[in-house]
């Protein structure tokens, strides 16, 4: 009885059964420390209520485990910050392909096995995907803060000046639509050189939620001051803006529900104080910025910070990363070098030493923009950056950064089959916004299961087959079976009446 | 043109004695534990699995051999038209009772004793029960099976018992290796449904046929004037009895004209206290019993003790002539319930 009672004591009671399904899941403890993580659904109860928030149907968020196929589908939620609240994403949907490129938010490891589009050393194609649900009809604030040192009087040969091409892209009926579509969203205009000025608001920070207005205050941008204290004023919109009354009564109103803080910074050259800059000593005032901003992104509703260039860039080779044929390793490695501090010669490397603007000859900032400071800031800010030349082009970067928020998606990935023959561990971790994961892990069934799902070359994932089409095999097998009882009947009846049909020798008449 | 007459069939829903009897039986044993097999699958789409995956096996086995035996309960009591109470015995001692929660026990008892006992089996089947449940499995299976044949023999009687307990294993452990051998090819539902098929067809074919006390013997005359008239050999009671076909006028099972061959005491039909049936000729005139490439002639040879016999199977003929006239006899089993 002992005996008996130990694989009954060690039942994997806890495990989680997928509905429709005989794999059992457990979403393991997160790490003690982490300030966010991903949260996995797996009961249909989490589902309908997560579901039920956007109007969307809850078998979109259940689990699917498909061993047969080789497929995965989870829905995943980014939940943390100092409430334990979910962190929305503004996840960028392809303008070609309607799809969200999954390696630059998540990474997906299928046992030791990272899984990544296209086909493994063996030969077996893999696919990941990301659906977006979930969006965000809540209030969003989009504050940009605009560069206005002297240098954005240049034309660059053109006939435009960078200050007006900004203000061109700014106008633009896709742009203004992304940051005031169809929601209570606003907007505040910054604009930063020796230090950080709003526009409007006459004192005050207006938060703009007319178009009108929001295009009669970007026709005022204008140029002035000596310096480009980039850090610097990143880190007063970070620490004095966001948390002054006039924004934080919009962006933590009395209802509790908070508005998304989207930071879009733009400028044409480097942090800058003085001619004895060089661009290896920005590292200790970036690193210092970014340390704040790391903070930031542990307090509740943290801001996402997106960086624009507007130019090109002045550190070609940044990352200074040997880029090899494998673009999501190369991915990766840039995610990990993003995430160490910066030093002189990661930031700058051969520049380090060069300066940005001496007073006589070309300096860095005659090359371009501070493309490594701008990628490290918005990495850290959980935003995107981009480096830009034309209004078009602008234009596209400020849609991008206005794109729209998801608060849950669905992560579908397919992987070799055969390695669904054993329990398996998926581990999740996110490559933007914050620092987060989660590891689920999985016990496909051993003994029977239920039909794989059909699947086609369009659709990897598939549907899961329904229910009535394991009639296909018991109807088969019954129905064979009482055939053959009847035949056996049927022959012998058929036999008779026609070996035994008339008498062998008719009596004679009389 | 055939000309269809009721008395030459065997109701459909019958089993007539031929190979059918010898299938019968794991016919609905494989109708049935597919069918329960498939509730199981229901089950678990609709509800999700409730239970811990250790126990996906014992409940697996349980299921299916619970289907087999059910099976058994189904073909005995409805050939046999038996009681109420055999019924609810069968059902609830055989079906359930052993054939569902012991063959599970008995499988859930043989993993753990498995795992106990061995330690790579246990972390075998901690890494990988997909793969290495195959060459464990193959225990729950054979204990499920003897379960399935201890809960027949509560079904049948325990005069058949090495025949089902054998019958039991043999489809238990054949229901491992097919889904071991389908696991291969298919996904765990087509191997686990193949199994199913599996276990109630080795036991339905191994463990009992139809049994031949559920038939009568029937001798009915094909020719002449009676052409058509038939006489059950055995009583109602499960006896010896015999028949004896003649032209002698007073106290003959059945009488036939002496115009058309058959002497006063031709033939003699009987049921052995085995259950078998023989013809006996009576008579120094031709008696010849016909068979697929077989002519038997039992007429009596005077220099010997005893009239000549030949075991009579279903759909014989026997010929009863004088030497210048003759009438055509056949041997039919027919299923008692026909009668009823």
């Amino acid at each position: 009885m002992c005996v008996l009672s130990l694989p009954l004591a060690s039942a994997d009671d806890d495990l989680g059964s997928i509905p429709g399904s005989m794999t059992r899941m457990e979403v393991m403890e997160r790490d003690e420390g982490d300030s966010y993580y991903l949260r996995v659904f797996s009961t249909e109860n989490e589902c309908q209520n997560l579901t039920d928030q956007f109007g969307e149907d809850y078998q979109d968020c259940m689990p699917i485990v498909d061993p047969g196929n080789g497929n995965v589908r989870l829905a995943v939620q980014v939940v943390g910050g100092r409430d334990n609240s979910p962190l929305p994403l503004p996840l960028r949907v392809s303008d070609e392909t309607y799809t969200v490129n999954p390696h630059r938010y998540i990474k997906v490891s299928h046992g030791v096995d990272d899984v990544r589009d296209g086909e493994d050393n063996q030969g077996v194609e893999r696919h990941v995907e990301i659906v977006p649900h979930g969006e965000v009809s809540g209030n969003q604030l989009f504050v940009l803060l605009i560069d206005r040192s002297p240098s954005m009087n240049a034309n660059d040969g053109g006939r435009l000046t960078r200050m007006e091409k900004t203000q061109r892209a700014l106008l633009m009926d896709s742009v203004v639509d992304g940051f005031f579509g169809g929601r209570n969203n606003r907007v505040l205009l910054l604009t930063f050189s020796n230090d950080v000025r709003a526009l409007g608001g006459g004192g005050s920070y207006e938060l703009i939620s007319d178009r009108n207005r929001y295009r009669d205050l970007v026709g005022q941008l204008s140029t002035g001051g000596t310096q480009t204290r980039l850090y610097e004023s990143i880190g007063t919109v970070v620490d004095d803006v966001l948390n002054h009354g006039d924004v934080t009564s919009f962006t933590s109103s009395g209802t509790g529900v908070y508005a998304q803080v989207t930071v879009v910074v733009l400028t044409d050259g480097f942090n800058w104080t003085s001619s004895s800059d060089t661009c290896g000593s920005n590292a200790r005032d970036l690193g210092r910025l970014l340390r704040r901003l790391n903070t930031m992104s542990n307090e509740p509703n943290p801001a996402t910070i997106y960086t624009v260039g507007l130019g090109t860039e002045a550190i070609n080779d940044f990352p200074w990363i040997q880029r090899g044929d494998d673009v999501v390793m190369y991915d990766d490695q840039v995610r990990a070098y993003l995430n160490q501090p910066p030093t002189p010669s990661t930031l700058c490397g051969s520049l380090a030493d060069s300066y940005i603007d001496p007073p006589s000859g070309a300096g860095l900032e005659d090359r371009g923009i501070d493309n490594a400071s701008l990628a490290w800031i918005a990495h850290v800010g959980g935003g995107d950056t981009y480096v830009r030349r034309g209004a078009r082009q602008l234009a596209e970067a400020f849609e991008g950064a206005a794109a729209k928020r998801y608060e849950w998606f669905e992560l579908r990935y397919h992987t070799d089959p055969t390695y669904f023959n054993q329990s398996f561990e998926t581990e999740l971790r996110l490559q933007a916004f914050a620092d987060a994961s989660a590891r689920v892990m999985f016990y496909p069934p051993a003994w029977f299961g239920l039909p794989e799902a059909v699947t086609t070359d369009e659709d990897w994932m598939g549907e899961p087959t329904p229910l009535r089409a394991t009639l296909g095999f018991v109807i088969p097998v019954v129905g064979l079976a009482i055939s053959l009882v009847f035949v056996g009947s049927a022959s012998f009846n058929l036999r008779r009446g026609l070996t035994r049909s008339r008498p062998k020798d008719p009596p004679q008449a009389g | 043109m055939v000309k269809w007459r009721s008395e030459f069939a065997v109701n459909i829903r019958l089993v007539p004695y031929t190979w059918a009897r010898h299938i019968h039986v794991a016919l609905v044993s494989v109708s049935t534990s597919v069918l329960c097999w498939w509730a199981l699958i229901m089950f678990v789409g609709l509800r999700g699995a409730m239970w811990s995956s250790q126990l996906d096996g014992p409940i697996f086995i349980g299921v299916i051999s619970f289907g087999v035996v059910l099976g058994g309960v189904l073909a005995e009591g409805l050939l046999d038209a038996r009681s109420p109470k055999w019924w609810a015995m069968s059902l609830l001692l055989g079906a359930l009772l052993l054939g569902g929660v012991g063959a599970g026990a008995a499988a859930w008892i043989a993993h753990v004793l498995l795992l106990k006992l061995s330690a790579s089996a246990a972390q075998n089947f901690e890494i990988a029960p997909v793969i290495s449940s195959v060459r464990y499995a193959v225990w729950g299976f054979g204990a499920g099976g003897l379960f399935s044949g201890l809960g027949l023999i509560v079904v049948r009687g325990a005069k058949d018992k090495f025949n089902l307990i054998g019958g039991g294993m043999a489809g238990g452990l054949a229901a491992s290796v097919v889904w071991w051998i389908s696991k291969e090819t298919y996904d765990p539902f087509v191997a686990s449904g193949l199994a199913a098929v599996a276990w109630g067809l080795v036991t339905g074919l191994l463990a009992w046929v139809v049994p031949s006390s559920l038939y009568s013997g029937w001798v009915r005359v094909l020719s002449g004037s009676r052409f058509g008239w038939r006489v059950r050999v055995d009583g109602e009671k499960e006896s010896s009895s015999e028949l004896v076909v003649g032209h002698y006028p007073l106290g003959l099972d059945m009488w036939l004209p002496a115009n058309e061959g058959v002497r006063e005491l031709h033939l003699s039909v009987a049921l052995t206290d085995k259950g078998r049936y023989v013809g006996r000729g009576m008579s120094l005139y031709p008696t010849v019993v016909s068979r697929f490439l077989e002519r038997v002639d039992l007429r009596y040879d005077p220099e010997k003790p005893v009239p000549l016999e030949t075991p009579l199977s279903s759909g014989d003929t026997i010929t009863l002539s004088d030497g210048q006239t003759g009438t055509h006899l056949e041997f039919v089993m027919l299923p008692k319930r026909e009668l009823s």
